[in-house]
């Protein structure tokens, strides 16, 4: 969702991308490399398109011909499964190779939910240390009955505690969170009885 | 009693001390799109229509347009603070407006929040603006009077508590003046007033709020603020709120009168909320739900049945028509929901007939049950209306010149004294009793020696008269309220032996 929003959003592209997705998992499912091509679609994300944003653009150029992306894609995806190559190539052919960051969210969703896996975004205010991190997820497994796959922030400003999100469910313990609850009720409460003093005074 | 410093510090320490904190849990989205009083939001997936909303900078939103990857919010306040990839957080409640007897006397925003430097309203109570408007079995007929103080709506449009009375008319003709003066004569009759002013010029609702401070009417009136200023939101919100903060007291079981002055530009802010949400435009692009809005706001004015606690709501809604086009969208909408309306016209105010209200077509369906007998008496106003359109038509005849026998002559003069008797100055609303002695007296041939520009004259000395020697009679008319036959050879007699000293043109 991050992803979606630091380039705006746009819903023709996500459908896009649901479709290709859906379609790249079935053919990656069969030939049994679907976590192989999870992780060569990221790579391909984020260590090339996102660095490169010359190469991204001339993917999508609906000027440049077909033939030379084809050649492109080739060279730089030597090695990686030929479902994925297959299937580039097939979004080469139509014209979408503007959607790839909407085929690995999709991709990834979908993936997730085939392996009842849930992804949780975790915010924290210092780094953890991978013990505590694997305590984390054990909890958050049992809660959520289902296997997760963190993804660990660190937001200094929260100063403590942790922030949990499952899907679009914020669970917030972080220690930011409550000393704004604290400040509002007590804030509410003075006033509260700072009225009533003067109503007395008033009255008296 | 002694005051002591540490009062405060103990309660904070004991809030302190008691504070549970519980794990916060909550709907979020990441905001797309930001502009013009709205935002696009990704997320949020299970937030609810209506459901409040809140930005990182505490600016809060309302779930308006639930869609399929997205959901659209209205922005209640400061939207140029939202930024792209913000966390909206869904709060889980609807919105309300704080009530209660501490918003009396008070200018706030649609939101509660005082504008009036008085500091903050002191209440806990809330009411959630939108309100479900009471059912059937809910109500009962409406049957109580709410005096306009306006002798030509009183006389000819009457208007009771729980009925809904759309003033309509071009700008500048005096639909405000006629709430206005609704409003300043609700004084000591326990109808609690709320004023909603949407999209009007800031300067003009400044001047409104002089006038009810200058005619001590604040102290039971409450002004709801949605200026030109404020954001479409704020504006299309106001009168929701102006009638959740009204409902209190009909839910009370007192009584409760609110204007929207006006519906039309509610109705173009909720046209813009709409297009920019892409909603599809119909008629004059306004939505197809533009109906609903004005036709739930306006059912919630009712007189609420004897179980509920009887009490009312009373509404007058303001229309601005272009060029007198009563049937263009909006107006034929409002007047199709409403009990009646009000029509007042340029060329009878600019004429001189103020209020300016064409009583051909002004009507009042309900109104007529909650009028005193007295008034609706056939010697009073009963007949009021079609003796008026009579004369009308006698009028544009007579302008052709011929020659008029007696008889004619004299309904014409009659009828040209009864116009310039119902003329009444702005913010001088009349008792109804006075009302009904001086129509009783214009319908009677009392005014026909008294020439026709000095009628008002006539009826200022009168009604001095009648206060300072003959306060019998009207003290008799204001407890029967009936024109019984005792009370009537009294206020003749007051009429007789008034007219022997009248001091015409003086």
């Amino acid at each position: 969702m991050a992803e979606a929003s630091t380039r705006g959003f746009d819903a023709g592209r996500e459908h896009l991308g649901h479709v290709y997705g859906q379609a790249l998992l079935g053919a990656a499912e069969k030939a049994g490399v679907s976590e192989q091509v999870m992780t060569e679609l990221d790579s391909l994300v984020d260590d090339v398109l996102e660095k490169l944003p010359n190469l991204r653009d001339l993917l999508s150029a609906p000027k440049v011909p077909l033939e030379d992306k084809k050649r492109i894609l080739d060279k730089i995806l030597a090695g990686a499964a030929p479902v994925l190559i297959k299937g580039l190539t097939v979004m080469a052919r139509h014209g979408r190779l503007d959607c790839v960051r909407d085929v690995r969210i999709a991709y990834r969703r979908l993936l997730n939910e085939l392996r009842g896996r849930v992804e949780v975004n975790v915010r924290v205010a210092t780094a953890v240390s991978d013990a505590e991190l694997a305590q984390i997820a054990e909890r958050l497994r049992q809660m959520l009955k289902k296997e997760v796959v963190l993804k660990v922030e660190v937001h200094p400003e929260i100063l403590g505690g942790v922030i949990v999100k499952v899907g679009d469910t914020l669970y917030d313990g972080s220690v930011m969170a409550r000393l704004d609850q604290m400040r509002s009720k007590t804030l509410a409460t003075t006033e509260k009885e700072l009225r009533a003093a003067l109503e007395r005074f008033v009255a008296a | 009693m002694r005051f002591n410093a540490d009062e405060i510090v103990s309660v904070i320490q004991a809030e302190m001390e008691s504070f549970q904190s519980e794990l916060d849990v909550r709907q979020v989205g990441t905001v797309l799109q930001v502009g013009d009083g709205i935002a696009r939001v990704h997320g949020l997936s299970s937030v609810m229509s209506g459901e409040m909303v809140e930005f990182p900078s505490g600016v809060q939103g309302l779930a308006f347009n639930l869609e399929e990857n997205s959901v659209g919010i209205i922005v209640l306040g400061d939207y140029l603070k939202i930024q792209e990839g913000d966390e909206v957080r869904s709060l889980g409640k609807l919105l309300s407006v704080p009530v209660g007897e501490a918003v009396l006397g008070r200018v706030l925003d649609p939101l509660g929040i005082p504008l009036d430097n008085k500091g903050p309203v002191a209440t806990t109570e809330t009411r959630p603006v939108e309100f479900l408007a009471p059912g059937i079995a809910g109500r009962q007929p409406v049957k109580e009077p709410l005096q306009t103080g306006i002798k030509a709506i009183d006389a000819m449009t009457p208007i009771g508590r729980g009925q809904r009375e759309l003033i309509i008319g071009d700008r500048k003709t005096g639909k405000t003046a006629i709430a206005l003066d609704t409003i300043i004569n609700q004084k000591n009759s326990g109808v609690k007033c709320f004023y909603v002013a949407i999209g009007q010029k800031d300067a003009n609702i400044a001047g409104v709020i002089k006038v009810l401070e200058e005619a001590g009417a604040m102290a039971y009136t409450t002004i709801i603020v949605a200026g030109a200023s404020s954001p479409s939101p704020m504006q299309y919100v106001a009168p929701y709120a102006g009638t959740a903060m009204a409902e209190y007291f009909t839910y009370k079981g007192e009584h409760a009168l609110i204007v929207y002055d006006d519906l039309s530009k509610q109705a173009v802010a909720y046209r813009e909320l709409s297009l920019l949400m892409r909603r599809p435009p119909g008629r004059e692009a306004y939505p197809g739900d533009v109906f609903y809005c004005h036709s739930r706001l306006l059912e919630r004015s009712a007189k609420l049945s004897k179980d509920l606690g009887g009490g009312s709501l009373t509404s007058l809604p303001i229309i601005e028509t272009l060029e007198g086009e009563v049937s263009a969208y909006i107006p034929t909408n409002v007047i199709s929901i409403t009990d009646g309306q009000i029509y007042v016209q340029p060329d009878l105010f600019y004429k001189g007939i103020r209020p300016a209200m064409n009583v051909g077509i002004s009507v009042s369906r309900v109104g007529g049950a909650a009028q005193i007998k007295a008034m609706k008496d056939k010697r009073v106003a009963g007949g009021l209306r079609l003796a008026l359109a009579a004369f009308r038509e006698l009028e544009a005849f007579a302008q052709l010149g011929t020659d008029l026998d007696v008889d004619t002559q004299a309904r014409l003069d009659r009828g040209y004294r009864m116009v310039e008797l119902l003329k009444q100055g702005q913010f001088q609303p009349l008792d109804v009793v006075d009302q009904v002695i001086v129509i009783y007296a214009a319908n009677q041939g009392f005014l026909d020696k008294v020439p026709a520009r000095d009628v008002q004259n006539w009826e200022k000395q009168f009604l001095q008269f009648l206060r300072e020697q003959r306060a019998q009679v009207r003290a008799n008319l204001a407890e029967k309220k009936e024109l019984t036959p005792e009370v009537v050879p009294e206020i003749e007699g007051a009429l007789k032996a008034f007219a022997s000293v009248y001091k015409p043109g003086a």
